[in-house]
Formats: C-alpha cells, sequence, structure tokens
C-alpha cells in the first residue's frame, strides 16, 4: 500500500494513472449503485415504501427482514473499504474542510443503513431519513472523489 | 502523532467494523440460530420441522465471498493495530482469528457430511471469531483515543 505511505503521489507517475482510474471507475460505481437501487426499489417515495414494507392493495410483497439484513451486510462492507480508500486519497489534498467533509459521508451512509433497517423493522417514519441519507452519502463521496480527481489531474 | 483526518477516519471506519459484526451476528441468529442444536438442524435438515439439508453448492456459495471479504478485513484491521501501542497483541490475535474463522467456515462442510458434534465447533469457533474481531476494533479505538500514536 505504497500510496499511504507517498507524500505527494502526483510526483508517480504509475501512482497518478493508478488512481486517477480508481477515482474514475469508484464515481462509475456510486452511480450505478443509485441506479441499481432506483431500479429495485422505485424512484418514488411511495414506490421505495411499497418496496420496503409492500402494499396488500397492489398485491407487493414487503422486504423480509433476512434480506433487508443480508443487503445491509453486504452494502455496509463495501462502503468501509469504498469510504476508507477514498478517504486515503482525500487526505492529501490541502484543505481545512477535508475533516468535517469525511466525518459527514461516513456518518451520513452509517444513518442512511441504521435508517433503512428501522423502516423494515420499526416504522415506514424511517424510509424518507433513508433514502435522503442513501443519497446524501453518495453525493458527498462522490464529492470527495472529485476533488481527489481535480487535484490529481493538477500539474505538482 | 496522527492528526484529526487520520483519527476520524480510523474512528468511524472502527464504528462501521463494529455495525458490520452486529449484522453478522444478527443475520447468524435470524438465519440459523443461537445453539448448537439449531446449527445442526440448519445444516443436517430435520423431516420433522421441514428443514431442508444445505447442499454442498449453497455452502460454497457462502464461503467463497466470506473468504474474501473477512480476510480483508482481518488484514485491515490487523495492519492498524500494528501501529498502535497493543502491537504486542498481533501474533495471538490473528492467530485466533484465523484459526477460529477457518474453523467456522469449515464446520458447515463436516456438518452436511453428517457430522453433528461439528456443531458444537461451529458455534464456539462463531463465537470466538466474533470475540476477538471486537477486541481488536476496540484497541484500536482505544489507542486513538488515549495515546493518539497510531
Amino acid at each position: 500500500m505504497k500510496f499511504t505511505v507517498s507524500k505527494d503521489l502526483r510526483n508517480n507517475k504509475v501512482m497518478r494513472n493508478l488512481l486517477i482510474a480508481f477515482s474514475t471507475i469508484m464515481l462509475l460505481f456510486l452511480a450505478l449503485d443509485v441506479t441499481n437501487k432506483a431500479l429495485r426499489f422505485g424512484s418514488t417515495i411511495t414506490d421505495i415504501k411499497n418496496s420496503f414494507l409492500g402494499n396488500e392493495d397492489e398485491f407487493i410483497e414487503p422486504l423480509s427482514a433476512i434480506s433487508a439484513l443480508e443487503m445491509v451486510h453486504l452494502d455496509l462492507f463495501i462502503a468501509i473499504l469504498l469510504i476508507l480508500l477514498i478517504g486515503s486519497i482525500f487526505m492529501r489534498i490541502d484543505t481545512k474542510l477535508k475533516t468535517p467533509f469525511l466525518a459527514i459521508t461516513m456518518l451520513l451512509s452509517i444513518i442512511s443503513f441504521a435508517s433503512f433497517l428501522a423502516s423494515v423493522f420499526f416504522s415506514e417514519a424511517f424510509v424518507i431519513i433513508s433514502v435522503t441519507s442513501f443519497l446524501a452519502w453518495h453525493i458527498s463521496a462522490s464529492s470527495m472523489l472529485f476533488v481527489s480527481l481535480s487535484w490529481l489531474l493538477k500539474k505538482p | 502523532m496522527i492528526d484529526n483526518y487520520q483519527k476520524t477516519l480510523i474512528t468511524l471506519f472502527a464504528i462501521m467494523l463494529l455495525a458490520l459484526l452486529a449484522t453478522s451476528i444478527a443475520l447468524f441468529i435470524m438465519k440459523i440460530g443461537i445453539e448448537p442444536v439449531d446449527i445442526a438442524q440448519h445444516y443436517m435438515g430435520n423431516e420433522e420441522t421441514f428443514i431442508v439439508k444445505k447442499s454442498f453448492e449453497g455452502l460454497f456459495e457462502t464461503t467463497a465471498p466470506h473468504l474474501f471479504a473477512i480476510t480483508i478485513m482481518i488484514f485491515i484491521v490487523i495492519h492498524l493495530l500494528l501501529f498502535t501501542n497493543y502491537k504486542k497483541y498481533v501474533p495471538h490475535l490473528l492467530a485466533g482469528l484465523l484459526i477460529s474463522f477457518i474453523t467456522d467456515m469449515a464446520s458447515g462442510y463436516f456438518l452436511i457430511a453428517n457430522l453433528a458434534f461439528f456443531a458444537i465447533i461451529k458455534w464456539v469457533s462463531f463465537l470466538i471469531f466474533q470475540f476477538l474481531f471486537i477486541i481488536a476494533i476496540f484497541l484500536i479505538i482505544s489507542d486513538i483515543m488515549r495515546h493518539k500514536t497510531i
């Protein structure tokens, strides 16, 4: 993990290109993750509520507790690795805002997973929090990647 | 010394890992059960309660991604522990984590081969793995909070 110890990665051409490619693909992943969830659960709050909690009138089965937990289990693993890696690149950027930015991204992702489970297990009131925090942490992580990309593309 | 950014990154990483462990414990309880008898029934099946015996393919589908994911997580956590004041515990923790993880994974295969005794081994190794992983995460958090030397 050379990039965790090298101070200015932009001086190393191979490392720089590698991180540019990595950041670009991760941006694509974040966009596809949102698309994937929108296709699976719907893109309006009503559709999402129906997918999570079911709807007897429209014969939609609710999401089972085990399916919800399995989804969180897998997505949380991906989010942990993703944020850890994005955070390690973002660390190099010289701005006072980087710590609050990172904290907000990580906290939003935790809130997103917790509120998703709360909406399935406890109350439909958590659906809006779940959707909002899910979108917010994806936007926040994408912004971190955009800032990192612009820093990597700049000449040292 | 670590700066605020690194402190935030590692602390929140540790909290997210604890959440991941919580989901794995919840899934274990909800899908399999709490006692060794439940584990034996889950893998070996039970005609009276209409539980179908697990197939080799089904078990392999779970083992393959977990081998990758858990090994990466062990690597990251142990790698972070090496920078703490608790690095003297690393060899024991690593051995404990790897042995309990492999035993937990392998026990399922012995259970579908009708060796019921492995239900107890799976149960114990799962508990040991979770316990050691939680200890490792708390050691990282406590080092960051107290000594700031990671």
